[in-house]
């Protein structure tokens, strides 16, 4: 079992129902965290970030600090003390 | 005048006190040492323990503390009390409380908020403080109005991600042997970290023999002082460099071949599509093996890649293919020296003798060996910036000059063309599909997704590899119809911004202003856009606030604090803390923490994250940013004992950064962002060309070619290393130095051109394009191209209300066109060169 640390930001923080949740977690991968941990109404993660196999536009996810592919996110080992963030980020800044 | 009591610091006397800090008299950030005495600043200089510049400071910084005193600095919250706006119209100002500035400021843009975030318009660039520019989007504003990134970096940034994951890209001071600089001032006048950057080009010069080929309109501060300078027509510098690549393959055939084939993608097959030929089994590129005389994957096991073809037609399983690198011989067929030549003006004679003197000096082959690890050593190498790609088809352009650096093997290599990041983080460096590096095109902020109609006004939902094209928001807000705008703008936040003098088409941006029922301006002074403000909140100087800064350094790395030389010499407060405040009294601070967690890198740390309902102060947070980065026993305090935690980066850090991943040669990626924004675009009515998505450089012309043609020279524009933006004149160490400059002393034009015309030196002009005319003086010089008149950001000064002395009013961006035709499609980088016809008023 490894302990990790999940973080709603943004629109997510609204959705899911909290700020951040240490989960003590017993699957290995992303995907198999996302199907274990629950909004505060009991939904699945799972359901309220995906769209079929994407995450619904707009949004995305950052381990230990690094934004990531979600594809390649969903297959990728979590160790313990990870930290995964969600938000939802349509536009950060502007210009150049 | 009353002066605030100065912090005491380490080192100093009793009445004498010296701060370490950070210039802001322009972006840069070099490090400074503020004296004051008895609580007035006296006297700046160069921090020589800062590496980024040692001791050295430029004019500006000296002259910073005339900023910090500045008798028309915003002194407090000001409210208009005339109604009328328009050029030349005196706001009436009218002194008021913040508590009752903030709340009026709350309360309207609360309302907006409920109603329709998209109507508020927002133009934010403070570059030291790009964590703020998030705020709009905190706010729910998708809005960038200002053309900053179109002027500079648009056509810039995103093909040097593509490339390398950098930000910005340099030449390697410390081993370049022969470095051809093309439309930028890298070294003598502008850029990155001018101050540091004039030293070691100098050292370069004095102590190596560095030679320095200038290629430029008209004879800048560098194009003097280089050992040769090429006069140019504007927007041909692609020309002259494709011209010089000609050479290189077809004639010296002379290139690094065995960095195209082992580091590159210059061997994988392309299809007739422009995409790669694909392995069926497993999906990966194929390239061709000479010796096994047969198809295989990039990274077969039994590959050699020393052996992968460059050159050559095959066909692999029924379709016809060939390397990348054959695509682009078949496109250099066409560009021939003679050609190119007529159109850039250079002598072809010329282009063969710099491309044979770059070529050789790249020293192919060669190794050099640093801290025990042996480098690829190739000490030649092309900068280039603004003058050289702010064009329609500046993403070709910025292709073009990346192709020539790595025909010769010296990206990111001794003595070749290095990666700028745009932090302390480094490269952006991660593997990407199909053995390549993964492409990082967008820096600054997140892609917007394409979406039709767009949200933004500077459309930059249909702009998927671009820098957000500010001044596209000119004809979305005029006519919001014409792309699909569904709402009106109401009210516009401008922080340390001054649209109305940096976007094109000036009458148009007036337009915009007056369509706004109410504008809020955060600053340190009056500028041409804040003296149309109704309410304007003063934020501190530089020299009265503390901000951990970090900023495209080309050679170190860390962040420097800025601190407070004096106490806030009037009732202005951080523009930071003010932004939080608004963002609370409308309802958005979890937002707000939320974007700074992450713009910050906070998220990086989860104990040190702003937790989302909590207000939190600018020195909270920079107290947080500096133990995300440093660690714990090294927050603000550390900081403001040691001033700095800035050292040069190592030669691990910065060469080959990409390790094992290969870097484009054929950029695959503007294909396949081309064919999605197609189908996007098919749903509209608007003509959108996406013929600007090339994966290899052409030359090709474009509408400063073919339109206007009774227009017959060409303006530009250009920046001493004096000035920043246009208020930079108004401090007088500073304007006295424009005044007795002949760079700024009027409109350059050559000698031959001003007697066809009946022009004299000293003669007032008028200047006109098809957008508009302007008045100026004529300068008679040998010094610029005959078809080309150059102007100086310094004479362009036009604020009526700022309480100083306009400067000639020779406003170059009047005189720019703005809208599609006028952009490159593909990154919505605007045309910064311009057609003109002149004559005596």
């Amino acid at each position: 079992m490894v302990k990790v640390r999940i973080t709603a930001l943004s629109e997510v923080r609204e959705l899911v129902g909290w700020s951040t949740k240490e989960v003590d977690f017993n699957g290995e991968t992303v995907k198999d965290l996302f199907a274990s941990v629950y909004t505060s109404k009991g939904v699945c993660l799972n359901e309220v970030l995906t769209e079929g196999e994407s995450l619904k536009p707009g949004y995305f996810l950052i381990l230990n600090g690094r934004r990531l592919d979600y594809h390649a996110l969903l297959q990728k080992e979590l160790k313990d003390g990870d930290h995964l963030a969600a938000m939802e980020l349509l536009r950060i800044v502007g210009g150049g | 005048m009353s002066v605030a009591k100065a912090p005491s610091k380490a080192g100093s006397s009793k009445d004498t006190q010296w701060t370490q800090s950070v210039c802001k008299m322009c972006l840069a950030g070099c490090g400074i040492k503020v004296k004051t005495e008895e609580g007035v600043v006296t006297k700046i200089e160069g921090d020589p323990s800062n590496p980024d510049n040692y001791e050295k400071l430029c004019g500006k910084g000296n002259a910073g503390l005339m900023r910090l005193y500045d008798p028309h600095r915003v002194k407090a919250p000001m409210i208009r009390t005339n109604p009328d706006k328009g050029p030349g119209v005196d706001p009436k100002w009218k002194e008021i409380s913040w508590d009752e500035a903030m709340d009026i400021v709350g309360k309207k843009l609360k309302a907006i908020r409920e109603d329709d975030p998209r109507k508020l318009v927002c133009a934010v660039s403070d570059f030291q403080r790009i964590h703020l520019w998030a705020w709009p989007a905190a706010f729910g504003s998708p809005h960038y109005f200002t053309t900053v990134g179109q002027y500079c970096g648009a056509a810039y940034h995103p093909i040097n991600g593509i490339l390398d994951g950098s930000f910005a890209c340099i030449n390697d001071y410390d081993y370049c042997d022969y470095w051809i600089q093309i439309g930028c001032g890298d070294g003598f006048s502008s850029h990155l970290h001018l101050s540091g950057s004039a030293t070691r080009m100098a050292d370069a010069r004095v102590k190596r023999g560095m030679k320095v080929v200038y290629v430029e309109p008209r004879m800048s501060a560098g194009a003097a002082k280089a050992d040769e300078w090429i006069p140019i027509l504007p927007g041909t510098d692609r020309a002259f460099v494709m011209g010089m690549i000609y050479v290189m393959v077809y004639e010296l055939k002379k290139y690094d071949a065995e960095f195209l084939k082992t580091k590159t993608n210059a061997p994988y097959l392309i299809g007739p599509d422009g995409h790669y030929v694909r392995d069926k089994n497993t999906g990966k590129p194929l390239v061709w093996d000479e010796g096994a005389n047969k198809a295989r994957t990039f990274d077969d096991m039994y590959g050699d890649s020393k052996q992968f073809a460059l050159e050559g037609k095959y066909k692999v399983e029924g379709v016809e293919c060939r390397p990348g690198f054959e695509i682009f011989k078949e496109i250099l067929k066409d560009n021939t020296p003679d050609k190119m030549s007529k159109v850039c003006t250079v002598p072809s004679d010329t282009i063969r003798r710099i491309a044979k003197e770059y070529v050789e000096a790249a020293k192919i082959g060669s190794t050099i060996m640093l801290d025990g690890k042996e480098y690829p050593y190739r000490p030649a190498a092309v900068n280039y910036y603004r003058g050289a790609l702010a064009h329609i088809d500046g993403a070709i352009d910025n292709i073009a000059y990346k192709m020539l650096n790595i025909l010769i093997g010296n990206i990111d290599v001794p003595g070749g063309h290095l990666g700028v990041p745009m932090d302390h983080r480094g490269l952006w460096v991660e593997p990407g599909p199909d053995g390549m590096i993964k492409p990082q095109p967008h820096m600054l902020h997140p892609p917007y997704p394409l979406k039709n109609p767009p949200d933004s006004y500077q459309l930059m939902e249909w702009f998927p590899l671009g820098v957000d094209a500010g001044h596209m928001s000119l004809e979305s807000i005029l006519e919001p119809a014409k792309f699909g705008h569904s709402y009106e703008p109401e009210a516009m936040l401008i922080y340390h911004s001054n649209p109305m003098w940096n976007m094109p088409a000036t009458s148009l941006v007036q337009e915009v202003f007056k369509k706004m029922k109410f504008i809020i301006a955060i600053d340190v002074i009056v500028n041409e856009s804040t003296e149309w403000a109704d309410i304007i909140l003063p934020d501190h100087s530089y020299l009265e606030s503390t901000l951990m800064v970090c900023l495209e350094p080309p050679v170190v790395t860390g962040h420097a604090l800025r601190q407070p030389a004096v106490n806030p010499l009037y009732n202005s407060r951080d523009a930071g803390d003010i932004l939080t405040d608004i963002a609370e009294r409308v309802g958005c601070l979890g937002n707000w923490n939320d974007i700074l967690n992450f713009v910050l890198g906070l998220i990086n740390r989860p104990e040190l994250m702003l937790e989302p309902d909590k207000k939190y102060n600018h020195l909270e947070i920079m107290d947080r940013v500096a133990k995300c980065v440093y660690g714990d026993d090294k927050g603000l305090d550390w900081f403001r004992k040691h001033g700095h935690a800035v050292r040069i980066r190592t030669p691990e850090e910065v060469y080959l950064p990409y390790g094992e991943n290969r870097i484009p040669f054929y950029f695959g990626i503007m294909l396949e962002e081309a064919e999605k924004v197609k189908k996007l675009m098919a749903e509209t009515k608007i003509e959108w060309d996406v013929s600007a998505y090339q994966p290899l450089p052409i030359w090709r012309e474009t509408a400063l070619f073919t339109d206007n043609l009774d227009y017959d020279l060409f303006a530009i524009c250009f920046k001493s290393a004096i000035v920043n933006f246009s208020e930079s004149t108004s401090i007088p160490w500073i304007g006295e130095i424009v005044d007795k400059t002949p760079d700024n002393s009027g409109v350059w034009i050559n000698p031959v051109t001003a007697q066809a015309k009946g022009i004299k030196d000293g003669d007032e002009i008028i200047i006109e394009s098809a957008a508009d005319k302007i008045l100026g003086i004529a300068r008679l010089t040998h010094e610029v191209h005959p078809d080309v008149l150059a102007i100086s950001n310094a004479i362009s000064r036009f604020a009526e209300h700022s309480g100083v002395q306009r400067r000639m009013g020779t406003h170059f961006n009047k005189l720019l066109p703005t809208g599609l035709k006028w952009t490159d499609m593909c990154t919505g980088a605007l045309e910064t060169t311009v057609r003109v016809k002149v004559r005596k008023a």
